[in-house]
């Protein structure tokens, strides 16, 4: 009896030695391998590059909808396409850094991720994220044309670190301005090209017909440094420098916080209690003539089942001065594990969903922007999305916010300063003060 | 006379000496004990003693691959300089006063109210659990649209009667804090009356029928029968209110993530903040030992008041 025991200890030991050596073999090298091929022709015309019959991937994103439903559609169709599988982890966004930080710590388990620009660099910097030069200059593994010439270069910038590419771009968005076009005509106002007449108009049409002046976020939640960070740039600041250092100009500060201050005069009841979808919201019911938002919430705006002013909108870069117009740069970044051995495939999925083609569809549904030159280009996107324009405009001169880990504590005080100057606790110069001994903390300088 | 005694063991053949058997209830004692033992050492001790290990290191959860050093009490001596977390501790001090005094008279009230019901008190019941059954997220989100300053009910309400409308609770400094304990009084005041009709019901009818030939009217009834003989469950309703309100998180997280500014900042925010925005563990978890120490002081000042009341 003991012979045929031991017989099945061998086996099995063998068995699992011999998984082992295998699994090594294939992931050792960075995990480039997977046994598809990447150069293999689109099975049809716009289609993903390569065919992966053996390779499953699981890809880690933030759950929320229209994106991840549409993503997951994205997702079948590259399987079809490739013969492989792509499976979606979607997570609430507040659990999203730390369930893929352990992840990568750990074992791994993700071949793809959704990384938020806040914490790019920490990935990089720990070696979590793999490379993706060499498959980008590929001629072989990319469609004819399709190169990092084809991103809009400002953005897929931001995807590089230590001179190294790591990652591809999406869900690119800024905020710009939206005014009732109708409303300005009735009371002889010019649409507004200035913050300075942003202020003024909101002030003149505030109580009119119960609308407020002007909605606008005031809520704790990221939205509030995105307009601040926009009122910055406009006036040719920003939060850091190319050395990643402050060069927050406290007296340009001041100049934000004044603004957001004004508009808060003339803003709906609650508005320190408003996120973006709050203020998208007072806006499309008719309870605001303005509204300063970021694009995605906007297209509530000309969205006739959400929307009882669709139509009558018109959208304008922010800018203090009238040629100098001004956003923040929102975006996501898609990267691909260090710990994945379906590199191939991955990328595969990357280049072909981040394509002006894929993006089109994911802005006709959501409104965010795709990051390829050729999605600004688009006619159906454009026709869909009528702020593409003033959000073109805004993205000239847009820059991002920091990627440092420290960074999220700076802006929830940024906000928190914003908040307090709204409710009269603060001076814009006081504010401006708190949020450059904050910014400093996080970024030294 | 007669003489109670307590009746004797039957008569059964002995199998063993009282020493050994003694030693068998305390095994077999034992033996059930380890199960829940386990569980509470693996699913609550051992947590907690991980906790109280990371609040003594700098730990942050962006550089999970760095080593952490350790700091000893620094985290701890950082809560008593850190000016949020005074205005977090005075925020959420007035919740709790706020929340449970009103609770504790309401809930008084409704409970009397139900005391005195002769025909549908089953129904009433039913009907005041409700607000206490649903989610506390669930609850804020239906508050949250209930208050809007634009589009909600209350909104709409008053505007067709004429009153005020329009305001922001949540999105004005001295409104939101109240707004928020109105919502806490909303969901938990039917534990109250739950708990405290439940000890009105304790007194027997003699009681009452004594004091009335005595001569006691309504409010010495009130003050000499009934309020004495409920200051167990008040006592116990300080208890559990106390260790909810003041860990208080997911209303004030859906209505007003801790604004405007600082206004509705509690300590259970400012610590998730602190882990999971900040992504600065040790100090996370200091402040979650500070929780659970003075949850814990409190608490035993509760169960002390019990056991001496008790003990009369």
């Amino acid at each position: 009896m003991a012979r045929p025991q031991r017989r099945w200890c061998r086996f099995a030991i063998a068995l699992v030695v011999a998984s082992s050596v295998a699994a090594c073999s294939g992931g050792g090298d960075g995990g480039s391998g997977g046994s598809g091929d990447p150069n293999a022709a689109p099975a049809s015309a716009g289609g993903p590059m390569g065919r992966f019959p053996d390779d499953k991937l699981v890809l880690s994103r933030w759950a929320g909808d229209p994106w991840t439903s549409g993503q997951k559609d994205a997702a079948a169709e590259w399987a079809k396409a490739t013969g492989g599988s792509l499976d979606i982890d979607a997570v609430p966004y507040e659990n999203l850094h730390d369930k893929q930080a352990l992840t990568l710590a750990g074992a791994g388990g993700y071949d793809i991720l959704y990384v938020h620009p806040s914490w790019f660099g920490e990935f990089a910097k720990a070696g979590y994220l793999a490379p993706i030069d060499d498959k980008l200059a590929d001629a072989k593994r990319n469609p004819g044309g399709f190169s990092a010439d084809s991103y809009l270069p400002n953005v897929l910038e931001q995807g590089k670190y230590d001179g190294k590419q790591y990652c591809l771009p999406d869900f690119v968005s800024t905020t710009v301005l939206a005014y009732r076009k109708d409303v300005f005509e009735k009371n002889n106002l010019k649409p507004p090209t200035t913050l300075d007449e942003v202020a003024a108009a909101a002030a003149t049409l505030n109580g009119k017909d119960g609308m407020a002046g002007i909605a606008l976020p005031g809520k704790r939640g990221g939205a509030v440094a995105d307009v601040m960070g926009s009122l910055l740039t406009a006036q040719g600041n920003w939060w850091f420098g190319p050395d990643g250092k402050t060069t927050l100009d406290k007296n340009a500060a001041a100049t934000a916080v004044s603004f957001y201050v004004k508009a808060a005069k003339n803003a709906p009841s609650g508005v320190l209690n408003f996120h973006v979808d709050e203020a998208s919201t007072a806006a499309a019911q008719g309870k605001a003539a303005m509204i300063i938002s970021t694009t995605p919430s906007l297209q509530a705006l000309e969205d006739p089942a959400k929307s009882s002013t669709a139509g009558k909108w018109g959208y304008a870069p922010l800018a203090f001065t009238a040629d100098k117009p001004a956003g923040e740069l929102i975006y996501w970044n898609w990267c691909i594990s260090a710990k994945s051995d379906q590199q191939d495939a991955a990328y595969s999925f990357l280049q072909w969903y981040t394509s002006g083609e894929q993006q089109a569809k994911v802005a006709i549904a959501a409104a965010t922007g795709g990051a390829t030159k050729d999605f600004y280009t688009n006619p159906d996107v454009a026709a869909k999305l009528p702020f593409l324009d003033a959000m073109n405009k805004a993205l000239t001169t847009s820059n991002p916010q920091p990627s440092v880990a420290a960074w999220p504590k700076a802006q929830d005080q940024i906000e928190l300063a914003v908040q307090e100057a709204i409710q009269g606790n603060k001076s814009p110069e006081q504010a401006a003060d708190a949020m450059y001994q904050a910014v400093s903390a996080a970024l030294g300088g | 006379m007669e003489t109670l005694t307590r009746p004797g063991p039957v008569d059964t053949p002995v199998r063993a000496g009282p020493r050994r058997r003694g030693r068998q209830g305390r095994r077999l004692g034992y033996g059930m004990l380890t199960p829940s033992l386990v569980v509470l050492a693996v699913l609550i001790i051992l947590p907690l003693a991980y906790s109280l290990v990371l609040s003594l290191f700098s730990w942050k959860l962006t550089d999970l691959n760095l080593p952490k050093p350790f700091v000893g009490v620094d985290n701890y001596t950082r809560i008593l300089h850190d000016p949020t977390v005074g205005r977090a501790l005075v925020n959420t001090v007035i919740y709790v006063v706020g929340a449970i005094s009103v609770e504790l008279v309401l809930g008084f009230v409704v409970a009397a109210a139900l005391f005195e019901m002769t025909k549908g008190r089953k129904l009433a019941n039913a009907l005041i659990l409700l607000p206490m059954i649903i989610a506390p997220v669930v609850t804020a989100l239906l508050w949250r649209y209930l208050l809007d300053p634009q589009f909600g009910l209350v909104t709409q309400l008053s505007s067709a009667v004429g009153l005020p409308s329009g305001i922001g609770w949540f999105g004005s400094s001295g409104l939101a804090l109240p707004a928020l304990i109105a919502v806490d009084v909303w969901q938990w005041t039917p534990f109250v009356v739950l708990v405290m009709h439940a000890g009105m019901l304790s007194i027997s009818e003699e009681q009452f029928e004594a004091a009335r030939v005595d001569g006691a009217g309504q409010l010495r009834i009130l003050r000499s029968i009934v309020l004495p003989a409920i200051v167990p469950q008040i006592l116990l309703i300080l208890l559990f209110r106390t260790m909810d309100t003041y860990r208080i998180f997911d209303t004030v997280f859906v209505l007003t993530k801790g604004g405007p500014g600082l206004s509705t900042e509690t300590i259970g925010l400012y610590t998730y903040r602190t882990g999971f925005s900040y992504f600065d563990m040790g100090y996370a978890m200091a402040l979650s030992v500070f929780i659970l120490l003075t949850v814990l002081v409190v608490s035993a000042f509760y169960i002390r008041l019990l056991r001496r009341r008790e003990a009369l």
